[in-house]
């Protein structure tokens, strides 16, 4: 695990955990889900941190969890050397301005009953002491930067396409001047023309104004695009974290393994194996015993099945969570 | 646009400008909306009938020919003719100008009664929708109590323990209409809040309260609009069989339940007094409900939208 | 009015409009579209270019407010387009099978799993031959040995009901009933756009494995390119409502000839790609105004004269060796403009 801090950490989260009860009825205990199960991790400025998962990997409530839009059960996030854990509502609302998200849905995101102008200005309301012609002036500018018309501005959310709502929502977190965005799938919903357009903007403003991604999402090919750390998640679990060529070039866990041979390349005749493991993923609330991963794992042995693994660290920066790391080629 | 102008009338005219410029979509909506009206038949008889009621009781001192509570025993019980369209009562009143005035009392009834309920029920639905969890829990509970009482039920318990007044009959009613509202409120609350544009602005740094009045309320206001139109008919009816039954409007007051109750032991042969009450609140109720499927019949298709 | 195209499926022609309140959705502008015994063809494209819309139509799918306008859907010897709904039933289900995005949702929700597809072996059953007296106990025997196939455990699953079943084994169940008729033609409408990577690539595998046992074809209609690349022998590449490019799945990859196609490709994310990623300039056009000429024309950076006056039709390669069926259409390609 990485505990050096240096003074080029924006943010150091430790041991971060969310559960969620669910009551069956009025009577029974509550069971758990552990949607974030002992989480750390650093994440340093102007880099973008890619986190990868499935359903159930806990990889969305962590993003939120870490903007505080879920409150988190216990652990810390030290934001800029602040935990922001602690912090009560006032003290919030100052660190909300540096910390934005870009949700996944398009279409739902946008407050329908809004002009674009209200939409990207009300941020401005909140944190900052402006008259309504600098507001006008600001969100002139920024719907210029993501490629947007002035006309624009009075027009509503249902109006646009796709990819320009994803725009506005860009528009809308970047008018801030943050340090922080957390993007929750982005392109998910986009078709492939309009997912690079969006991606490499993303790119040209991320150096343009110094900020730092967290990417979440479940696609292996843009994490290579757009990331340079890598986590990946497993029913509320890091099993294995790093820069971008350990995790693809030196894989260490079987997991990681399995999904990125599950990708199929848009390349005919690239080899591809797609394993037939017949294995569901897991429910959260039920997870497997001793390593969540082993009743998936071709090489579980007896250990996998009682012992939760430690992290083991196989090279400097990469840590793995596993009894037995593959061996890198 | 003039903005850097220092003559105050001209920044006023371009932030009234502005200010509509920022609506336009609003506006937009707005004039689809009364195109849509226009051609639903079901809207517009509503909406003829309720504006003809309205302008009635804003006139009604104008309108009625005679005083309305002006007793003239020796001219009592009097047929339908050509001076008194309605005929007089058992105390010589034109029933005519009773009607008419009688519309004042039904407009404040209605107003009083919406606006209490609506109040009680935005601001209880919306926080227990809003926050969930405990809050919810007790604010629900509490509506549930309120709403196990039979409106007529509770009417007499207040008569009982206090003077039957026609404002105490309002109270009555509106503290049980409200649950209606409270419950759609929390509805539709619940269902916003988790949207993902609610916790967008979150993310931005709006706070609670923030969210509730600017977000969360305005789009939980059109069902409720709609639902308080359909439920019209049954709060004037409320109204009217307490005034009927005594225990709202007190004489002399010309509400029309009350009218209807004057000429229950004349109904054999001095019709009139109770029918053309009657016949009153049979169009306003239904002037109400008409609106009411006609309003739900505009906003329904546009949501497909 | 050819159909030795493609001897399974031969599509020529087809137009398919949408009659809406906000106009005419000129969805379909003549649809070409071919396939032989056995092949898979993957029809890719983005929002709103008619792929799926092509998918319902050769089972004759689409409702009011669509209608077939014209073209010809050949299926074996017969125009689907001019067939009796009778007729029609007759081929649904049987010869022609269908999966759908959302496997939950395509299942009855009050029917256990086992009941579901003993009713669809029934229904295929009924019509195809006289099969009276088959006994629901065979049936229930199929039923079994087809969940089997698929890889899910029957004592467990036939009596679940479809919302506890997860969306991975729920798209298993459907290739089970779809395919316990042995079809001649599969049909499959992004079938694993709703699954996880890992579940998409085993429900991939199974399809691969049991579509060579049963020599059935498949039209795979996906917007995902590693899906297409993996799966299918052909591709046919549509955009606002035309195929424009259809060939080998190695020809379209490795030399593409259509502009959108070459935008298309660029622009997808890759593991271990290098070069940057190319976007398209413009957006996709509203179908109830299409540009004229080449729907593509505005956005294409090798625009002719000809192209905003004339369509340009779907056109053999010369240059290609036959196998690769390389077709494009577009006025780059073709000396007769």
């Amino acid at each position: 695990m990485q505990s050096k801090t240096s003074d080029d950490t924006l943010l150091q989260v430790s041991h971060l955990r969310k559960l969620f009860a669910i009551r069956k009825n009025l009577y029974s205990h509550p069971l758990y889900v552990k949607a974030v199960d002992d989480c750390s991790f650093l994440i340093r400025k102007t880099t973008v941190f890619g986190v990868v998962g499935e359903s159930g990997s806990g990889k969305t409530t962590l993003g939120r969890v870490l903007l505080r839009l879920i409150e988190a059960t216990s652990g810390s996030i030290r934001f800029d050397n602040t935990d922001i854990l602690t912090l009560n509502t006032q003290e919030l609302r100052l660190f909300r301005r540096r910390m934005q998200i870009i949700s996944q849905d398009p279409y739902n995101s946008l407050h329908p009953r809004k002009v674009v102008k209200k939409l990207i200005g009300e941020g401005l309301q909140i944190h900052f002491q402006l008259s309504s012609q600098e507001i006008d002036a600001r969100v002139r500018d920024i719907l210029k930067l993501v490629g947007l018309r002035e006309e624009h501005m009075y027009r509503y959310a249902h109006e646009f396409s796709g990819g320009q709502r994803q725009r506005i929502a860009i528009a809308r977190a970047l008018v801030l001047k943050p340090e922080f965005i957390v993007l929750d799938e982005p392109t998910s919903a986009l078709d492939v023309s309009v997912q690079a357009i969006i991606l490499k903007m993303l790119k040209d403003l991320k150096k343009d104004f110094a900020l730092t991604y967290m990417l979440i999402t479940h696609d292996l090919a843009v994490i290579d695009y757009m990331a340079d750390y890598v986590a990946v998640m497993y029913l509320g679990q890091i099993v294995e974290s790093g820069s971008k060529d350990d995790i693809f070039n030196r894989t260490a866990h079987p997991y990681t393994r399995l999904l990125i041979d599950s990708v199929p390349p848009p390349t005919p005749n690239e080899h591809w194996s797609g394993h037939i493991l017949n294995g569901e993923i897991p429910s959260p609330i039920h997870s497997p015993p001793g390593c969540r991963f082993h009743p998936r794992c071709q090489q579980a042995r007896e250990i996998c099945k009682t012992v939760e693994p430690e992290l083991l660290e196989v090279q400097p920066g990469h840590v793995v969570m596993c009894h037995f790391p593959l061996e890198a080629e | 646009m003039g903005k850097t102008s220092s003559d105050g009338k001209m920044k006023g005219q371009s932030a009234f400008r502005e200010f509509l410029r920022e609506r336009k979509p609003m506006l937009d909506d707005f004039r689809h909306t009364l195109y849509l009206w226009k051609k639903t038949p079901l809207a517009l008889i509503g909406t003829v009938i309720i504006c003809l009621f309205l302008l009635v009781a804003l006139f009604a001192p104008l309108l009625a020919p005679y005083n309305a509570v002006a007793t003239d025993l020796s001219r009592k019980l009097q047929a339908p003719s050509a001076a008194h369209p309605f005929g007089l009562d058992q105390f010589g009143r034109d029933v005519f100008s009773r009607v008419i005035m009688g519309t004042r009392i039904e407009v404040s009834i209605i107003v009083v009664i919406s606006v209490i309920s609506i109040v009680i029920g935005l601001v209880v639905g919306i926080v227990a929708g809003y926050f969930g969890g405990i809050v919810d829990e007790i604010l629900m509970r509490i509506t549930d109590i309120f709403l196990a009482f039979p409106r007529l039920v509770l009417a007499m318990a207040f008569a009982a323990a206090l003077r039957p007044t026609l404002t105490n009959a309002i109270v009555a009613i509106s503290l049980v209409e409200w649950t209606v509202y409270a419950r759609l409120a929390r509805a539709e609350a619940m269902k916003i809040r988790s949207q993902p544009y609610i916790e967008a602005i979150r993310a931005v740094g709006a706070g609670n309260i923030k969210i509730m009045l600017f977000h969360v309320l305005p789009m939980s206001i059109s069902p409720i609009i709609v639902q308080l139109t359909m439920r019209m008919g049954t709060i004037i009816l409320t109204a009217a069989s307490l005034g009927f039954l005594g225990l709202g409007a007190q004489p002399p007051l010309p509400e029309w339940g009350a009218i209807v109750s004057d000429g229950r032991s004349y109904l054999m042969n001095n019709w009139w007094i109770t029918a053309f009450p009657g016949m009153a609140i049979a169009v306003i109720v239904l002037g109400f409900n008409l609106l009411g499927d006609g309003i739900r019949d505009i906003l329904d298709p546009r949501i497909r939208r | 009015m050819e159909h030795q195209r493609g001897d399974l499926l031969d599509i020529s022609g087809l137009r398919v409009v949408f009659n809406t309140y906000a106009g005419q959705v000129k969805a379909l502008n003549g649809v070409e579209l071919w396939m032989n015994q056995g092949e898979r063809l993957g029809v890719v494209g983005e929002t709103g270019c008619g792929k799926s819309v092509t998918a319902l139509s050769v089972m004759r799918l689409i409702e009011e407010p669509g209608e077939i306008t014209s073209g010809s859907i050949w299926f074996e010897a017969r125009d689907l387009a001019r067939l009796s709904e009778n007729d029609l039933n007759s081929i649904r289900g049987k010869d022609i099978a269908m999966i759908f995005q959302e496997p939950v949702a395509a299942l009855n929700p009050v029917m256990k799993v086992g009941a579901q597809i003993i009713e669809n072996i029934e229904c295929q059953r009924r019509s195809a031959d006289a099969g009276h007296g088959e006994d629901k106990r065979a049936f229930s025997e199929v039923m079994r040995e087809m969940l089997g196939k698929v890889g899910l455990d029957w004592q467990r699953t036939e009596n679940l009901y479809p919302n506890e079943l997860s969306g991975g084994m729920a798209q298993r169940v459907m290739i089970a009933m779809a395919l316990s008729s042995r079809p001649k033609l599969l049909i499959a409408d992004e079938p694993t756009s709703a699954l996880d990577v890992t579940i998409q690539a085993q429900i991939l595998s199974l399809l691969n494995k049991l579509v060579r046992e049963t020599q059935t074809a498949v039209l795979l209609i996906t917007h995902a390119m590693g899906v297409a690349a993996q799966f299918c022998d052909f591709i046919a590449v549509m955009y606002a409502g035309n195929v424009v490019e259809y060939g080998s799945v190695q020809s379209i990859f490795r030399n593409p000839l259509h502009p959108y196609t070459k935008g298309l490709l660029n622009a997808v994310p890759k593991i271990a790609r290098t070069d940057e990623l190319q976007s398209i300039p413009g957006i996709v056009p509203d179908l109830t105004a299409p540009p004229s000429g080449c729907r593509f024309h505005p956005r294409c950076p090798c625009r002719n004269p000809e192209c905003d006056t004339l369509e340009p039709a779907l056109r053999s390669v010369e240059a290609e060796p036959a196998g690769d069926r390389h077709h494009v259409a577009c006025f780059l390609y073709q000396n007769n403009a």
